[in-house]
């Protein structure tokens, strides 16, 4: 597996808005963050089969900015160059960056069921 | 009575509204928006200290939108933040130069994020209180373009104003008691760089006559010259900037 995708640092400081009423903040967090991106990822495999730029660069921006909340430095970097690609009106390498942003999000996925907020009776 | 001041957030992402309202708790009242559009009925509604705008929603551009928003006389003191994920020095630039408050970058730092937004909610609250004319009941608060009546209950009120006349009750206010000319009204409210006829401060004048009601405070004609507010004397209590 590639290096870690999440930012511990940015996690520990969403883990102290936790209050007596929502304790579990960062899990409530990351699970809304995970539920949101399928949506994102499908809008820019459609946005590439289509050449829609426009649709292209809203949808990895998107992602983009997602990302950057939780540090994951490396999907950040090729949405960015997918964004980059769609409002210059070209495809370029877009194809292959979404195949790797996708491999990415599975990764990011993995890495948060593994913190202890999505363990078993947690 | 709610003092606690009010964000509009206008964000797509689900996640970074959670993140706002955690970030505040209670201490704000935070009214979430996922488009542009949304947004633009939330500020249409109501009013909001302060504005947290992203610069990329699924409906259009944030830029474009505050640019918008700035024509708007309604909204042209808006107090606006940017919360991007857009670094470009050009976007920085540009919110800047259209008068917006900060210009914050994801990802969202949370405690300088949180001191940003309290220094300027305590910057503007600051400037609310000095941007406020009281002239008896009346209340007008020139940094929200808005007018109020106390009730006799204590309540405010709200005088629904036109622009025009927001901007012609202000300064009538601001000199109560003395008059002032159509010509000075005139540059008052439209400038100098358009021609407006003198009748058509009479035709605003008349329309705040009436939205003013039966209320102590009023604006009177003073013949060949142009107009004064004139508030019962007793009752009549004046904070200006």
């Amino acid at each position: 597996m590639a290096e870690n995708l999440l930012d511990n640092e940015m996690l520990d400081s969403y883990r102290e808005l936790g209050t007596p009423e929502e304790p579990d903040f960062l899990k409530k967090f990351l699970t809304t963050f995970i539920d949101a991106i399928p949506a994102h990822l499908e809008r820019i495999d459609v946005a590439i089969k289509a050449s829609n730029f426009e649709d292209l660069a809203r949808a990895s921006h998107a992602i983009k900015s997602s990302c950057l909340n939780i540090g994951a430095a490396a999907i950040v970097e090729r949405c960015a160059k997918i964004e980059a690609n769609g409002k210059a009106g070209e495809l370029g390498d877009s194809a292959k960056l979404y195949g790797e942003v996708v491999e990415l999000c599975g990764q990011l996925k993995a890495e948060i069921h593994a913190l202890p907020e999505f363990r078993a009776g947690a | 009575v709610n003092n606690r001041p009010s964000i509009l957030l206008i964000e797509d992402a689900p996640e970074t509204q959670l993140l706002v309202r955690a970030v505040f708790g209670t201490e704000i009242e935070l009214v979430t928006s996922g488009t542009l559009s949304e947004g633009a009925a939330q500020l249409n509604e109501r009013v909001f200290d302060l504005v947290l705008l992203d610069g990329t929603l699924p409906d259009g551009d944030g830029f474009e939108f505050f640019a918008k928003l700035r024509q708007n006389p309604k909204f042209s003191r808006l107090a606006v933040i940017f919360l991007t994920a857009r670094t470009a020095i050009n976007d920085r630039v540009a919110a800047f130069a259209m008068g917006a408050e900060d210009y914050v970058v994801k990802p969202i730092e949370v405690r300088e994020f949180r001191a940003r937004v309290e220094a300027k909610l305590r910057k503007l609250s600051a400037g609310e209180s000095q941007s406020v004319l009281e002239i008896g009941t009346l209340r007008i608060d020139r940094h929200r373009f808005r007018a109020f009546r106390k009730t006799a209950s204590g309540e405010l009120s709200e005088i629904i104003l036109t622009p025009y006349e927001f901007k012609i009750l202000s300064a009538l206010a601001e000199k109560e008691g003395n008059v002032l000319s159509r010509d000075s009204l005139i540059s008052t409210a439209w400038g100098d760089s358009v021609h407006v006829l003198e009748r058509t401060v009479d035709r605003h004048i008349s329309s705040l006559r009436k939205k003013l009601g039966s209320g102590a405070e009023k604006i009177e004609p003073v013949h060949g010259v142009g107009y004064r507010l004139n508030a019962s004397s007793i009752s009549s209590k004046k904070k200006a900037a």
